[in-house]
């Protein structure tokens, strides 16, 4: 099989071509056009794809995020926290969830008491971290634990 | 040196409300998670949705819990913010972006602006596997071993699928744009 047909040896040929360009080597258009449109394309994305934060924004951005840091939520169960975390990271849970929330969770083996499970049906998808970080003060408003 | 250890040591620092741990981690992420979103999002916009993932990731770190490594629980809220972005209406926006970049373009398919646009389209519309695979290796820089780790899969398989990601989104660029030729 040529090179030019053989998947393995192209693979090879764009990861060295990828290696030179993000070291900022110069390529030839020679170079470039053994490898035909996938060059083409890989230094396109190249371009799109290692655009640099704006100083000012990241600064902006910085204090923004540190201003959010909540403090420690010793006030929360393991068993909330740990739903909590699946709804953060489980799309197919998360999904589950907000169709049908008792369901899921006891599908799932959590065992909520009817407070927090009331807690929860209360979020929107669109405003999960929000509601967490409220979650400190709704605890103790409500005197749940 | 960043270490699994140190970071590891930073997030129960600012789980437990230490700001400068938490810097230290932003710092550490920003110019990843930047990327990841303007191959994603019209650039006007990339800075808003880097700025609320980055709120959402300080008002929801007291629910890492470690079960998975931290970037992949840090890049679920990239993925699921700009998922956000898009339910919302902003697609037909960037539409209407093409459209102005494609007319100022004039006979130059790939003017800037409007490359960048169709690139980010070709992008969205890639799988997930492969879509990941080119933000590992081109946004995040990690040499192909690393990103053969990242993935699980052997360092010959990680260049195949590069490879195989790379031509996808040349595809993807065809049928968006049918008058463009390599």
């Amino acid at each position: 099989m040529s090179k030019k047909n053989d998947p393995t040896q192209l693979a090879e040929a764009l990861a060295v071509l990828t290696d030179r360009i993000l070291n900022g080597d110069d390529i030839s258009p020679e170079e470039a056009q053994e490898l035909g449109a996938a060059a083409q394309t890989l230094q396109r994305l190249k371009a799109v794809i290692t655009a640099e934060p704006d100083p000012a924004f990241a600064i902006r951005t910085r204090n923004l995020a540190m201003a959010a840091l909540p403090k420690a939520k010793a006030g929360i169960s393991e068993r909330l926290q740990e739903v909590i975390s699946r709804l953060i990271g489980d799309e197919d849970f998360r999904r589950n969830f907000f169709a049908a929330p008792e369901k899921t969770l006891h599908q799932a083996g959590f065992q909520l008491s009817p407070a927090e499970i009331a807690a929860l049906k209360e979020m929107e998808p669109e405003n999960l971290e929000e509601w967490i970080s409220d979650l400190d003060e709704r605890i103790s408003k409500s005197g749940w634990l | 040196m960043w270490t699994p250890e140190h970071e590891t040591q930073l997030i129960e620092r600012a789980q437990q409300g230490d700001q400068a741990a938490f810097g230290e981690l932003y710092d550490h992420y920003l110019t990843k998670v930047y990327r990841r979103v303007y191959a994603l999002v019209p650039e006007s916009d990339v800075e808003d949705v880097t700025q609320e993932i980055f709120i959402s990731v300080a008002r929801s770190l007291s629910s890492f819990r470690g079960g998975s490594k931290f970037s992949t629980w840090l890049y679920r809220i990239v993925k699921r913010r700009v998922a956000d972005y898009y339910r919302k209406g902003e697609r037909q926006v960037e539409q209407v972006e093409i459209e102005k970049a494609d007319h100022v373009a004039g006979a130059n398919p790939f003017g800037d602006k409007a490359d960048e646009l169709l690139l980010r389209q070709a992008m969205r519309a890639l799988p997930e596997s492969h879509r990941e695979i080119i933000l590992l290796r081109l946004a995040e820089g990690l040499p192909f071993q690393d990103v053969a780790d990242r993935l699980g899969i052997k360092l010959g398989a990680a260049k195949v699928r590069f490879y195989r990601a790379i031509t996808a989104c040349q595809e993807q660029i065809i049928q968006l744009e049918p008058g463009v030729t390599f």
